[in-house]
């Protein structure tokens, strides 16, 4: 559904992507794996056009190109964003937050009931003001919100940064359920546990351009990959056992 | 005395919310800061004056509906001036964005002066809204009190939209994160444009409403915006709310001062500004 051949993006005069290759099929999830700074972030937002602009190559979802289509338009053409820092809106209540998006998709899998029974703590907190959640609990309100979109993909940027290890489990157990609905997801994600427990296939990314592509069993037998890119993530499986 | 002055002080408030609201309610989606803002109030006040006489003049429903006429024709050019100009800018240079509604202050003033001419104008209040009331003794012009009366509605309806419709919490969204807005899919500029309108739509409305209280002239802008960005900036600048509190403060201080040091009225409201800015810049550094 979603196909990146040979992406080069750039912020201003600052070039951040250098070559991408990056596809997504129909009810997969694919994990962009890559160190602090590799091009993850960037990557995504060059799906959805935010902030950096596509210098070279194509974006292309169901056949339509994206590049260049202003944000709204890459939402509504199907694609669900959930920004890095969630991006809540903090004054508004939880209630408010996911009255602002509309469904734009043929599916109509996901209404209110539906994203309330996803995520029972949002409808607890529903007449509260987001700016006061946890960070947790706004990661719950972002997808959520963006879910009401119905987006036939979901793409998730580094879903875990800055949350607490019991949080990462809660939305690891999102992304399975999500799944297990049949929701296309992209995620970048440093994350060893979600890598494993929810990807189908992974990309690795460094220094702007793709380095690797295949299933997390190829990534474990490719050495000198994993290696080089998963140190970071064996480190964080110790961690999370001390 | 003190309770007329008092009195006065929460009409002149009420007034000046009416402009200050439009302001902040542009500035906290657009992060534009609109100098042509005191222009609309100014356009306001001289298309009453045109009106006046020739729709039901002396009546009651004549003056409304001419009020109302000028507020909307105020908002067609406000709506003109976002989706012509400002749309182009919002992405510039704040230095740049404030030249451009400088530059529109300038326009609508020469505008102005080509239109009606540099001379004083005055409307009059209509009969039916002439006279006064008693109250514990003291009289209290009817005109005054039935623009209190207005200004109170346009608060109560302004919160209920903000509060209770969609379009409220667009627009409340929109002064939180506006790029968010656009990453789910929501087209903003009718948002801009909707805000910019409404926001002219009070500044004419309230131009409309002083007309006949003082004379109109081509330098009524800078008298305006003067006021309503001092209520911005003591309110915080995007709040609705901090705005009506201040807008009701500096007009009874205003009104109150008046009465005891007479020569330092205007200088109230910047030393309360002042003290604003000095508390909240200690909030802000903890």
């Amino acid at each position: 559904m979603l196909i990146m051949k040979d992406v080069w993006a750039s912020y201003g005069h600052i070039e951040a992507l250098h070559g991408i290759n990056l596809e997504v099929h129909a009810g997969e999830v694919v994990c962009l794996i890559g160190r602090n700074g590799a091009g993850k972030t960037s990557t995504v937002r060059a799906i959805v056009q935010d902030e950096i602009r596509v210098m070279k190559g194509t974006v292309e979802f169901f056949g339509k190109s994206l590049v260049n289509l202003p944000r709204r338009e890459v939402i509504r053409s199907g694609i669900g964003y959930v920004p890095e820092d969630r991006r809540v809106f903090a004054s508004l209540t939880v209630a408010e937050n996911l009255s602002v998006p509309r469904s734009y998709g043929t599916s109509r899998l996901f209404d209110l009931n539906e994203v309330y029974e996803l995520f029972p703590k949002l409808k607890e907190l529903r007449a509260r003001v987001a700016g006061v959640l946890s960070g947790g609990e706004q990661q719950m309100l972002s997808i959520a919100r963006s879910l009401l979109t119905n987006p036939q993909l979901l793409v998730l940027d580094e879903p875990h940064e800055g949350l607490a290890p019991v949080i990462t489990q809660q939305v690891i157990a999102a992304v399975n359920r999500l799944k297990s609905k049949g929701v296309s997801m992209l995620i970048s994600e440093q994350h060893v546990r979600l890598i494993r427990e929810c990807a189908d296939r992974v990309y690795v990314i460094d220094r702007g351009h793709t380095v690797f592509t295949g299933t997390v069993e190829e990534l474990d037998a490719n050495t000198e990959i994993a290696r080089k890119y998963l140190m970071v993530t064996r480190d964080s499986i110790t961690s999370e056992r001390m | 005395m003190l309770f007329v002055q008092i009195v006065n002080g929460l009409m002149e408030g009420v007034m000046l919310f009416m402009v200050a609201s439009g302001l902040t309610l542009i500035f906290g989606v657009s992060r534009i800061v609109n100098f042509a803002h005191g222009s609309f109030f100014m356009l306001g006040a001289f298309l009453t004056y045109q009106f006046a006489p020739h729709i039901l003049p002396g009546t009651m429903l004549g003056f409304v509906l001419t009020v109302i006429m000028a507020g909307m024709l105020t908002a067609f050019v406000g709506a003109c001036f976002e989706v012509i100009v400002l749309r182009r800018i919002y992405h510039a240079e704040e230095l740049l964005q404030l030249i451009v509604t400088v530059g529109m202050v300038m326009i609508m003033r020469d505008v102005v002066r080509v239109v009606w001419g540099m001379n004083d104008l005055a409307t009059a209040i209509p009969d039916a809204m002439s006279g006064a009331v008693n109250v514990d003794s003291y009289w209290f012009p009817i005109y005054n009190l039935g623009v209190m009366g207005i200004g109170l509605l346009v608060v109560v309806v302004l919160w209920a939209v903000v509060r209770f419709t969609r379009v409220g919490v667009l627009l409340r969204a929109a002064t939180d994160d506006r790029g968010m807005v656009a990453l789910l899919g929501i087209n903003q500029a009718y948002i801009f444009t909707g805000v910019f309108a409404s926001g002219s739509l009070l500044a004419g409305i309230a131009g409309g409403l002083a007309a006949p209280l003082g004379s109109i002239n081509f330098l009524l802008d800078t008298t305006v915006i003067t006021g309503a960005f001092l209520v911005v900036v003591i309110g915080g600048l995007g709040s609705l709310s901090g705005a009506f509190a201040a807008a009701l403060a500096i007009g009874v201080l205003k009104a109150v001062g008046v009465l005891y040091f007479p020569r330092a009225a205007m200088v109230t409201a910047f030393v309360i500004m002042a003290i604003v800015l000095i508390v909240r810049s200690f909030k802000a550094r903890g």
